[in-house]
């Protein structure tokens, strides 16, 4: 089972960090912060900055740096209009998803 | 990583650095580019600082960055995170496998040029060319049937790409051939040659007029007009240059547009169907590289 809920975290990363994205820009750090608020999302930097340096390389996100108060110079990220197109499809498929779990759940159901 | 840090704290830089080191290097082995090995690292070094500074009252010290370090994820776990992101780099085709006619699609044309070339006994050239209608229509059919089956399948399949190439290439090849046969019948040179033979003749024509023209004049000024005239002879070079056959009159009145647009159509369909036949190779060797099977669905 921990190995299934592994899998099926890593496999909603992308999805989850775009989301966390979709109404405001944040740094690295704060990101981590704002997805790991919620319960059952448990995502760690050696997860998350890779695919956010993937996701500027994709032009999934855009970044711009700011002065830090403590450390380097933080690099605000912010969708795209590509990203969220992606964002978009992305939500699309797990809704899909989703809803065919519940469908057959139902259907499951004596 | 500012002098400024360096020297407020440097216990806790020299910590962080070795941390940062480690973590660049699992990143420099596991593939990943200079500028986003530099994002990653300046991320984690912003977090164990903003971590640090959270914690301690006054500036970080080691205990401080050793305690921060021991939480945040070990170096060694870098490796997953951006080998995960190198699989999802992969192309399409390993992940999800070709659909098997957009795969026929693209391996049909090539038979048929092979069978082309090969002696088809006494029928030779037409019996070539009803194989080459028969695996056009063939690759074609597959083409279609590859993309709808691609579109319509339950599992994922890729090699729409594939089939879009089988089905494009023979149509392209034909036309391009055909564009060739008739572009033959139309070249520039042929046409300017037919233009400067009728100009010729034209000219010889005028010059004849005129000598005869002239001639007739002086024989009525000697003779008078009821003594007949007979026009000075002509020879035979001077006959021949005056003669233009009908073909080269039909060339010479063509317009130079029309080869001119037909030698582009060539030119466009010939590296339209080149495009294809490498891209269609360069993809199929892709596949191979990556070890795919047609059949392997997601």
């Amino acid at each position: 089972m921990r190995s299934w809920v592994s899998q099926l975290r890593k496999g909603v990363t992308e999805l989850v960090v775009l989301t966390a994205l979709q109404h405001e820009e944040a740094y690295g750090y704060e990101l981590l912060q704002r997805i790991n608020r919620h319960d059952g999302l448990s995502l760690t930097e050696s997860t998350v900055y890779p695919l956010l340096a993937r996701l500027k390389r994709d032009g999934l996100v855009g970044v711009r740096a700011a002065p830090s108060p403590s450390g380097p110079p933080r690099r605000y990220y912010a969708l795209t209009q590509a990203g969220i197109r992606r964002l978009e499809a992305m939500m699309q498929e797990w809704d899909a998803v989703a809803e065919a779990v519940r469908q057959l759940q139902k259907e499951e159901t004596p | 990583m500012s002098d400024q840090q360096t020297s407020e704290a440097p216990d806790a830089r020299s910590l962080l650095d070795e941390h940062l080191d480690a973590v660049e290097r699992v990143l420099q082995e596991t593939g990943v580019s200079r500028s986003e090995r530099q994002s990653i690292c300046e991320e984690v070094e912003g977090q164990a600082w903003e971590i640090a500074r959270q914690r301690a009252d006054a500036e970080p010290g080691p205990e401080h960055m050793r305690m921060v370090l021991a939480e945040m994820d070990d170096p060694a776990a870098y490796m997953e995170g951006a080998e995960g992101g190198k699989a999802e780099q992969q192309p399409l085709l390993a992940a999800r496998g070709v659909h098997p006619f957009a795969l026929c699609s693209l391996l049909v044309p090539p038979v048929g040029f092979v069978l082309m070339l090969t002696p088809l006994g006494p029928r030779g050239e037409s019996a070539g060319a009803v194989v080459l209608i028969v695996l056009g229509c063939l690759a074609l059919l597959f083409g279609v049937l590859g993309i709808r089956a691609i579109r319509q399948a339950p599992q994922r399949y890729s090699g729409t790409l594939l089939a879009v190439l089988g089905l494009l290439l023979i149509p392209l090849i034909m036309l391009n051939v055909t564009a060739f046969l008739l572009g033959g019948d139309m070249d520039l040179t042929g046409i300017r040659r037919a233009q400067a033979r009728v100009e010729v003749a034209r000219r010889y024509r005028q010059t004849r007029e005129r000598l005869v023209e002239f001639h007739r004049e002086r024989h009525i000024k000697t003779h008078g007009r009821d003594v007949a005239f007979t026009p000075p002879s002509i020879s035979a070079e001077e006959r021949d240059a005056m003669t233009v056959t009908r073909a080269d009159e039909r060339r010479a009145a063509r317009p130079m547009m029309l080869p001119i647009l037909v030698h582009g159509i060539i030119i466009v369909l010939a590296a339209l169907s080149s495009i294809a036949a490498i891209a269609g190779t360069y993809t199929l060797c892709r596949l191979g590289a990556a070890g795919c099977s047609p059949r392997e669905p997601a």
